[in-house]
């Protein structure tokens, strides 16, 4: 199984969103990481077929997607980044809505299973329009998982999600991603930082950088720095360094530096993490 | 201040920089000009004679009402004495060629509609747009976000109206010129009396005077309207049921305005909003209002109403926003209701669930009720008028139904002497002349008084039977009352803003929710569920239009009856285009013309809705391009000036009425049938473009 996007390209106008994305998928868990307007959800509007490529080739198995038509589209499982509900429907009903529209043959067990994964087995017979965000974010992850699709893509799963229910998420998706494509876009470093088996850095629509998620950590090695320092001295630092983190405690700060050089004598150096490599990536 | 003009320019701003508000804006000026041009009658048929009549009428009337109410220094009396006092003034001067254009102007109507439509619109927008956007919490912080906020969105809003009122006028203005309504201009100087519809106008002002008066009248009134549209959709949290409300009393005021109890009623006719906007309210025939005795002019109140109203919507929308008030509809819960069991949901298919989008929405329910229930009420009332004369008519042709007019010759002439016979007895018993060769006259006048008017009726029927007959086009006598009342039902107004609110709520639905990204990645989604939400909304509104009709249909079956579906389309005056077709055809080919209509209003829906991400505005947009020619062509005197009618269809009788005039048919077509399937074209790109990627 795999998904391979050949120097696909994407403008607005002027502005580029995608220039030359080049990249292979297999089964596992790919995480997009990058600013706003990167071309995250750019990207993945063009593998869902809801936005029109400007060149370029996706293949899936060696198969032209535009030309598989709805056996590409059996396929996939999408939640967007604004993921909308009908709020007239309950969520049982909702959930077999787009079990119907899959074409799903037998969806009872799947979506009772579902339901319970995404913890909303008690209000199944609720309407929607009741649901909090979360509640919300949670039963459109369930929509999308709804037909075992082969590629399931995930804007923003995990936004207004409380660190509990963005656990149980996590766990969730990376249990189910042993058969499956998973694309998930995000800000939020931490959400896939243990989940991905591939991290990609996105930049204007460019991949600045691409790996297993310690591996891209590791590149930051040596660049990360933390000092202990007076309040006043705060300012100077982040007008030399690139300041990720400012801990106040009492009389004295701690902070955690981006530096390529020993910034100060009293700097200690610290273990890099995915955030760390982030930051140093798009910085500047 | 200075705050205030800056946060005021980029109030303008975001009208302005609104793409919808300009194509909104654009589209009702032209539709007004298109309506000024059309309804524009440039011909001065000019009967002064009769309006010199008319006045010294009046004066005549006046004093002698004056004379009988003389001494008592009532308002009676001082309310003729002013009548006779101003009338008397006036000359009655042939109207002049020059000033036509300019009455034209002031006698175009339809402005009002459009005027109103375009200023709620704006309104709306203005008041609401940082509602839906969710910025209300951020303006609450600021400075100027509370009584500064509510200050430049009423100057706002009244700068707009302002600017959309002269440029309302400019538009009926240029209509009328582009029909040749004016000869030239110099008619602006004449006397306002010259006008044939302003003869009896009190006011001893110009004909350009009166016009500018007018656009002055008209200011007011709209900028108080659009503060209580404005201030509606703003407390609403449902802007679909702000946009309702505001409709509902817009609308409602502005049609109630123009019934005729509404006319008899001295107070509602003058102190209620509309009477502002309508130049023939401002300077017709002097009107008076009681106020504690005193007489005060109508035209005075139509200024004084409004400016207290502006103050009075402003100040509440200040309340409004400063105590941050909105409402949000929820329905009684009856204390009898059980209480509901969980059911747990079933898999269906697709076509269901279309279904229950629209039937679990209470809205589309409402609305589907509020339908059958105003159909059958316009039924009812329209059966019950069946007046006496026609009655006798009914019996007459009961009488001799099935019969020619040929073989029935000698009963005719018998029941017209036995007629002749009772109005010789009437007219010699009234005069004291002596009643001769009738042996029971009291009886022969009574038949005569019961019957007279409802055999004229039929006289004229048989005579155009016999011309029928002569051109050898028998057709069976009948009785056509039934008949003609269902093909006069027409296309119903009710019936046609239900079905688009239905098409298009159900059109915009997914994209509405934001739902239209997820189920463009499904299998179905993409290929199949186009078709099958056509399918749905078409089943919905053709089951809605027949329920309607058969609404319609059954009271006029059961009361007037529809005999001899064999006959001739002759049969019935006023339809005989279809010559040679049988009633019984006319109507099946009815139906089946009407359920085309349905089919092209949900492609027309559809195809909107494809273009216009919104539900509200899709709906409005469909509604005015179906209502408006219906409301413009409603009186109109040449059957196939009715071809421009997109609604044509859903009328059936209407489209076949134009079968006589191959040109109009054509017209037609292209208008209710190729336009609606163009429309339909990006509909059907979104269910086949996955190929062109």
């Amino acid at each position: 199984m795999e998904l391979s996007i050949n120097n696909v390209s994407k403008s607005y106008k002027q502005n580029k969103a995608l220039s030359g994305f080049t990249l292979s998928f297999s089964p596992g868990v790919y995480a997009l990481l990058g600013p706003n307007g990167s071309g995250k959800s750019t990207l993945m509007n063009i593998i869902t077929g809801n936005l029109k490529k400007d060149s370029g080739v996706i293949t899936y198995n060696g198969k032209d997607i535009s030309k598989m038509g709805m056996e590409y589209l059996s396929l996939l499982g999408y939640m967007p980044q604004y993921p909308g509900i009908y709020l007239q429907f309950t969520a049982e009903e909702y959930l077999y809505y787009i079990a119907a529209l899959k074409g799903v043959k037998d969806p009872v067990e799947q979506i009772t299973e579902v339901l319970r994964e995404v913890e909303l087995d008690d209000v199944r017979s609720m309407k929607t329009s009741t649901f909090s965000g979360g509640m919300k974010q949670r039963l459109a992850l369930a929509q999308a998982v709804i037909g075992d699709p082969k590629i399931l893509l995930l804007d923003e799963p995990t936004a207004g999600l409380d660190p509990k229910q963005r656990i149980a998420i996590r766990n969730y998706i990376s249990r189910i991603s042993f058969n499956k494509i998973v694309i998930i876009a995000t800000h939020v470093v931490s959400d896939i930082e243990y989940i991905a088996k591939t991290a990609i850095f996105l930049k204007k629509g460019v991949i600045t950088d691409c790996g297993a998620p310690s591996e891209l950590a590791k590149k930051a090695a040596g660049d990360v720095w933390s000092i202990r320092c007076g309040a006043d001295e705060v300012t100077a630092y982040q007008n030399r360094y690139k300041v990720i983190n400012i801990q106040s405690d009492g009389a004295d700060v701690n902070l955690r530096v981006l530096s390529y050089t020993k910034p100060t004598d009293n700097a200690k150096p610290e273990a890099p993490t995915l955030e760390d490599e982030y930051i140093r990536v798009f910085a500047n | 201040m200075q705050d205030f003009g800056r946060n005021l320019k980029f109030e303008l701003l975001k009208l302005l920089r609104n793409r919808m508000i300009i194509i909104v804006s654009v589209v009702l000026l032209t539709a007004n000009m298109v309506a000024a041009y059309r309804l524009c009658d440039v011909e001065n048929d000019a009967k002064t004679e009769y309006y010199a009549q008319g006045v010294a009428a009046v004066i005549k009337d006046a004093e002698s009402r004056y004379g009988a109410e003389e001494g008592k220094n009532g308002f009676t009396a001082r309310y003729y004495k002013m009548i006779a006092d101003k009338y008397s003034k006036l000359r009655t001067d042939k109207e002049p060629e020059a000033v036509t254009g300019y009455g034209q102007y002031l006698s175009y109507i339809y402005v009002d509609l459009f005027l109103l439509s375009c200023c709620a619109f704006c309104a709306a927008f203005t008041f609401r747009r940082e509602k839906e956007t969710g910025e209300m919490q951020t303006l609450y912080a600021y400075k100027h976000g509370r009584r500064g906020y509510a200050a430049v969105k009423l100057t706002a809003c009244a700068i707009t109206t302002t600017v959309l009122v002269l440029l309302f006028c400019l538009s009926s203005f240029t209509g009328v010129f582009v029909r040749g309504g004016f000869v030239d201009f110099t008619g602006g100087g004449a006397r306002l009396q010259d006008l044939k519809a302003f003869i009896y106008a009190p006011n001893e002002i110009s004909v350009l005077s009166a016009v500018l008066v007018s656009v002055l009248y008209k200011i007011p009134v709209c900028i108080a309207l659009a503060f209580f549209a404005g201030g509606v959709s703003y407390l609403f949290n449902s802007g679909a049921l702000a946009a309702a409300v505001s409709a509902v009393f817009m609308y409602g005021s502005y049609m109630l305005n123009n019934r005729s109890y509404i006319n008899k009623n001295a107070f509602l006719r003058n102190c209620n909003l509309f009477a502002s906007i309508r130049p023939s309210n401002i300077f017709g025939e002097l009107r008076c209002i009681n106020v504690f005795g005193f007489a005060i002019p109508a035209y005075v109140v139509n200024i004084v109403l409004p400016l207290l109203l502006i103050v009075f919507f402003g100040a509440v929308f200040f309340e409004l926003h400063l105590n941050r008030a909105s409402v949000t509809i929820k329905l009684p819960k009856l204390k009898f209701k059980r209480k509901r069991k969980i059911k747990q949901a079933k898999p269906h298919g697709l076509f269901a669930y279309e279904f229950r989008k629209i039937f679990k929405s209470k809205l589309c329910v409402a609305v589907i009720a509020l339908t059958l229930i105003a159909g059958a009420i316009v039924s009812v009332i329209s059966v019950r008028a069946f007046p006496y004369p026609e009655q006798v008519y009914k019996k007459y042709c009961e009488r001799w139904q099935g019969r020619y007019c040929y073989e029935i010759e000698d009963e005719y002439n018998a029941e017209q002497k036995k007629i002749n016979d009772g109005f010789e007895a009437y007219s010699a018993m009234r005069y004291g002349r002596p009643v001769e060769g009738i042996d029971n006259p009291v009886q022969a006048a009574d038949y005569y008084i019961a019957n007279y008017e409802g055999f004229r009726l039929f006289r004229e029927k048989y005579e155009r039977l016999i011309e029928l007959h002569e051109q050898d086009k028998d057709t069976p006598i009948l009785f056509e009352g039934g008949y003609r009342r269902f093909f006069e039902s027409g296309a119903d107004i009710f019936l046609i803003l239900s079905a688009v609110f239905l098409c298009t709520y159900l059109a915009t639905y997914d994209r509405v929710n934001n739902t239209e990204s997820v189920m463009t990645t499904t299998k179905k989604g993409r290929g199949k569920l186009p078709w099958i939400k056509f399918a749905a909304l078409m089943t919905v509104s053709g089951a809605l239009y027949a329920a309607f009709t058969l609404i319609t249909f059954l009271p006029i079956l059961f009361k007037f009856g529809m005999a001899l579906p064999y006959a001739d389309t002759y049969a019935v005056p006023g339809f005989e285009a279809c010559g040679g077709m049988s009633l019984g055809r006319y109507v099946a080919l009815m139906f089946i013309l009407r359920f085309i209509g349905v089919v092209l209003l949900c492609l027309f829906c559809c195809g909107i809705s494809s273009l216009i991400k919104n539900h509200i505005t899709a709906m409005a947009a469909t509604a005015w391009i179906y209502v408006i020619p219906i409301f413009l062509l409603k009186n109109a005197e040449n059957k196939a000036a009715r071809c421009v009618e997109p609604s044509l269809l859903l009328d059936g009788s209407g489209f076949m009425q134009l079968f006589s005039s191959p040109g109009a048919v054509a017209v037609s077509i292209l208008i209710c049938v190729v336009i609606p399937c163009i429309l339909f074209i990006p509909f059907i790109r979104k269910v086949i473009k996955w190929n062109f990627r």
